[in-house]
């Protein structure tokens, strides 16, 4: 699954930290969510889409393999 | 969204320092009984000496406890996953090891197995949740 956060983050000029403060989680669990090593919950993905002002289908997209 | 018992954070640091000195004891006891009491000493000597194994498992088994099923501080549902996916991975290590000392290892061996087995699956559980906490 591919994702826009890091997008985002630089279009709100956030870090990790900061994007990781303000939705509750640690820095490790946002970078790892960048590089796609973890797919976040429904619920932290809303969190993710509201505090950006977007969609979840806007921020997340799926790849070929997720199909599998 | 709460959806687990775990102990509070301050459980995770008690568990490391019961786990130390239970640990090195149950290690000295399995692998060093020539330092304890023998039974030509006093028996109220020996009588302690017959607990140091009770009081090395039960310090490991809860050290172990709380260094694995505390809340970190920074506890997320990614921290909660790595848990949960450690202990599936450590069950089945576990098991595997049970049917190859079962197969492959008899009587006395066979009794020694079994009692590192008792301590070993939180073992491999707090190891590989750590091993991967560390590689977010």
């Amino acid at each position: 699954m591919k994702n826009t956060i890091k997008v985002e983050r630089a279009k709100n000029d956030l870090t990790q930290e900061g994007l990781a403060q303000k939705i509750g989680v640690s820095r490790q669990t946002i970078n790892s969510i960048e590089k796609g090593k973890y797919v976040p919950s429904t619920l932290l993905a809303l969190k993710l889409a509201e505090l950006f002002q977007t969609t979840v289908n806007d921020m997340f997209s799926l790849e070929e393999g997720d199909w599998g | 969204m709460k959806t687990q018992f775990l102990f509070p954070n301050a459980f995770k640091k008690w568990g490391w320092i019961i786990l130390t000195p239970s640990f090195i004891l149950g290690i000295l006891v399995l692998f060093a009984a020539s330092v304890f009491p023998t039974e030509t000493d006093s028996s109220l000597i020996k009588q302690f000496g017959d607990f140091l194994d009770e009081i090395a498992l039960v310090g490991t088994l809860m050290g172990l406890m709380f260094i694995g099923f505390s809340e970190l501080k920074e506890e997320d549902e990614y921290v909660q996953k790595i848990r949960l996916e450690s202990l599936l991975w450590a069950t089945y290590l576990n098991i595997g090891l049970i049917i190859l000392s079962t197969i492959f290892i008899y009587s006395d061996g066979f009794f020694e197995v079994m009692t590192y087995n008792l301590f070993t699956l939180p073992l491999f559980f707090v190891i590989r949740f750590h091993y991967y906490l560390s590689k977010r």
